[in-house]
């Protein structure tokens, strides 16, 4: 980064020595001509001065004006650069604000079910206590696992996704990798011990899909979204199911997910890239019309996304 | 090198006692933890050998390379002659069978027994491999080449061993690229992992930076101010052929490689501010990645394919930022200090390597997990800077200036076993490691 700024520095020189340059000609054409003409030109260069030590001391750094051979506007340039400066902070101010809330949202759930264990209360299945802000269980979760959501977990037992560990369909099992489930555990019977943490099941989830272990990383969010539905991550867990099936490009399922989470999820920062992506997976399925539609939505309530103008040109391309 | 023969059919056994897993997916070892499991291995055999009557002991030199590359793997403990019942260096070949009881009365794991012969010009070293508690043998090899071609034969016989052993592909015969200035010109060389073999692959009397290995190792990227434009070149290694790739008129720097070989990630300083691009390696099909005035630069890509973590000011300080390849979903990493950079995914997916401020006093390398939780200090010493992992995401490659002048150093993933490699006092630094 540093090499980077040093280089733009030195392009910045270059641009600068440029009317200085244009000041040593005209004072050596001077010395050919009047008095007066001599002053009028020693005014111009300590004008050229002036601006040039101006644009630097205002930290100006793009070549426009003086490549034209004019400093109107340098002031106004200065400003726009002060101006992005100051929305980069307020940028940054946002990601941290963010950052701190989600921080404290996760802190919460750990919290939460500490609480429950030390109570003695059992851990059920479907989450923490908190409620509110997620809805019911079965419009989040899948209903992929056996046994369903009101299944107890058995007692510290995870499958190398850090899944809980009930016994999976076969279509839902990874590779080989996958452990056996633990020993069958009579229904109902609620959680105790050394539960995984949502946070290890979804991290854990993560890393496959990193990896590119789609299957577990599916199996994983599924899970995830199943025992621990009102908890913060949810809304990014869905996004990543839904990204694991477009990783695979299994556009049907893909979509389906992307869907839940614009719907159920609308103000979670990931639903301008769910859209996208439901966008981009109906074209890739040659729904033009429904992904133009998706597309035009996105442009429509999220205009100023980074999304929204990556679809703008994929609409634009597909016209 | 040449004449590289299999003597023996590679016999991979699972040893339950030996192995925590097989090579399947099923092991899934933690980078990180500090009390890793080393499996106890004797080395035997290695009588004197020497080229010339007077000359070095060449079977010496193999053992203390060999023994060398088993410990840095971080598998194995290699135990010490003084510990075995035995001289180890006058077991021949052939007899190796006999120490196998008394190596399990010391529950020995493995043996491998080592053998260098000369035949005319020409070296010969062949290795063997045993489960110790089993008595059963695992596989061997033997090689041939001249008295140069020594170092690269014993990586070699030493990455079989962790093959055969773990089913993983050991490090020791990778290389590792790096950048050296001097007086005017940065140029890139070529080493092995250890910092043997130092070779000049640039040469033009510029400024050469950021190599980069591509997946399948026969190309390096980098950019060069040969043209004096910093422009993107990609050096076949196998050919020494050099071609340029990018030379759009300002920067084209910080490129990194898709997985799979197919994208180059790179910056360029293109209609005001410094973005993220993607392009094909062969040239064309430029895709803008990130937007805005601010510089973004450092891409790295996930093991799969999908993500690309990378450094950028957006914010107002540089940030470890995360975005994925269709240039959606782009979010913030990093939160402390107010200089992150230079994330590199390690190939195990689970961790990305980076620099921060926070510590104060200069950079230190982290790790974090690909969520931007659970971080961790991994150097102390110095300013530390340019995290690359190993193939294996088992070690790391970096620059530090401890010493003085800046130079690349290597050290396990905990942090551990940190190891200076080049010392030319000059400065070294942007090192990457090949596949």
């Amino acid at each position: 980064m540093r090499r980077v700024i040093d280089v733009m520095g030195g392009m910045m020189d270059r641009h600068l020595t440029w009317p200085l340059l244009i000041g040593v000609v005209l004072l050596s054409s001077a010395c050919v001509a009047t008095v007066e003409d001599y002053e009028s030109l020693q005014r111009d260069v300590r004008k050229l001065r002036v601006d040039v030590n101006a644009m630097k001391g205002e930290g100006f750094t793009g070549p426009e004006g003086v490549e034209g051979g004019t400093f109107r506007g340098t002031g106004m340039v200065a400003r726009l650069e002060e101006l992005a400066a100051e929305s980069r902070m307020l940028q940054g101010q946002v990601e941290e604000n963010n950052y701190r809330l989600s921080e404290i949202g996760l802190r919460l759930d750990e919290t939460e079910i500490k609480v429950a264990r030390l109570s003695g209360e059992p851990v059920r299945p479907g989450g923490t206590s908190r409620g509110g802000q997620a809805p019911t269980p079965s419009a989040v979760a899948p209903p992929a696992v056996p046994g369903g959501p009101t299944q107890g977990l058995p007692p510290g037992g995870t499958t190398r996704s850090g899944v809980p560990g009930q016994p999976l369909p076969p279509s839902a099992r990874g590779p080989s990798s996958v452990q056996p489930p633990v020993a069958s555990v009579p229904p109902q019977r609620p959680m105790r011990g050394a539960v995984p943490s949502p946070e290890k099941v979804y991290k854990d989830a993560l890393t496959d899909y990193t990896k590119g272990n789609y299957d577990l990383a599916i199996e994983g969010f599924k899970n995830y979204l199943t025992y621990f539905p009102k908890t913060s991550l949810v809304p990014n867990a869905q996004y990543w199911l839904a990204e694991s099936y477009y990783s695979q490009r299994k556009y049907p399922e893909s979509i389906r997910e992307f869907d839940k989470l614009i719907k159920i999820y609308p103000r979670s920062t990931r639903v301008p890239s769910a859209m996208l992506k439901e966008g981009y997976a109906y074209l890739e399925l040659g729904e033009k019309s429904l992904g133009q539609g998706v597309l035009r939505e996105l442009v429509a309530k999220f205009p100023r996304s980074r999304e929204a103008r990556l679809a703008q040109d994929t609409l634009e391309q597909s016209q | 090198m040449n004449g590289l023969r299999r003597i023996l059919p590679l016999a991979l056994v699972v040893c339950g006692g030996l192995l925590a897993a097989s090579a399947s997916a099923q092991v899934d070892i933690t980078v990180t933890r500090k009390i890793v499991h080393r499996i106890p291995i004797a080395v035997v055999g290695l009588r004197p050998t020497r080229m010339a009557s007077r000359g070095p002991d060449l079977a010496a030199k193999t053992q203390s390379i060999l023994v060398s590359d088993l410990e840095f793997s971080t598998t194995f403990e290699v135990l010490p002659p003084a510990f075995l019942p035995f001289e180890p260096r006058e077991i021949r070949l052939g007899e190796e069978e006999k120490v196998l009881p008394s190596l399990n009365q010391l529950q020995v794991q493995a043996m491998l027994a080592v053998d260098l012969t000369k035949q005319g010009k020409e070296l010969v070293l062949e290795g063997r491999v045993y489960n110790v508690s089993r008595g059963t043998f695992l596989g061997g090899k033997r090689y041939f080449g001249d008295a140069k071609a020594l170092r690269t034969m014993v990586h070699r016989l030493a990455d079989e061993v962790v093959f055969w052993l773990t089913g993983e592909r050991g490090v020791a015969s990778t290389r590792i690229a790096f950048a050296t200035a001097e007086r005017r010109t940065t140029e890139l060389y070529l080493m092995d992992y250890d910092g043997h073999n130092a070779v000049l692959a640039t040469g033009n009397r510029s400024i050469n930076l950021s190599p980069r290995f591509s997946p399948d190792g026969k190309l390096l990227a980098y950019t060069s101010y040969r043209d004096g434009n910093p422009d993107l070149y990609l050096l076949n290694l196998e050919t020494g052929k050099r071609k340029k790739v990018s030379a759009v008129p300002g920067l084209n720097i910080s490129p990194a490689w898709s997985p799979g070989g197919r994208l180059l990630a790179l910056s360029l300083s293109k209609g005001g501010g410094t973005n993220l691009y993607l392009m094909r390696p062969t040239g064309g099909g430029l895709r803008r990645l990130t937007n805005g005035l601010g510089i973004s630069v450092s891409p790295s890509f996930s093991p799969n394919g999908r993500q690309i973590a990378f450094t950028s000011d957006r914010g107002g300080s540089p940030q470890v930022y995360m975005v994925e390849i269709e240039g959606t979903n782009l979010r913030r990493l990093t939160f402390d200090g107010g200089y992150n950079a230079s994330p590199r995914w390690s190939p195990r997916g689970d961790k990305i390597a980076f620099i921060s401020d926070r510590a104060g006093g200069g950079f230190q390398i982290y790790l974090m997990n690909p969520d931007g939780s659970g971080v961790q200090q991994i150097t102390t010493s110095g300013s530390n800077e340019d995290p690359a992992w190993s193939p294996d995401g088992r070690h790391l490659v970096f620059t530090s200036n401890r010493s003085g002048t800046k130079d690349v150093y290597v050290m396990h993933a905990d942090g551990s076993g940190q190891k200076r490699l080049t010392r030319n006092a000059l400065n070294n630094f942007a090192p990457d490691w090949s596949p």
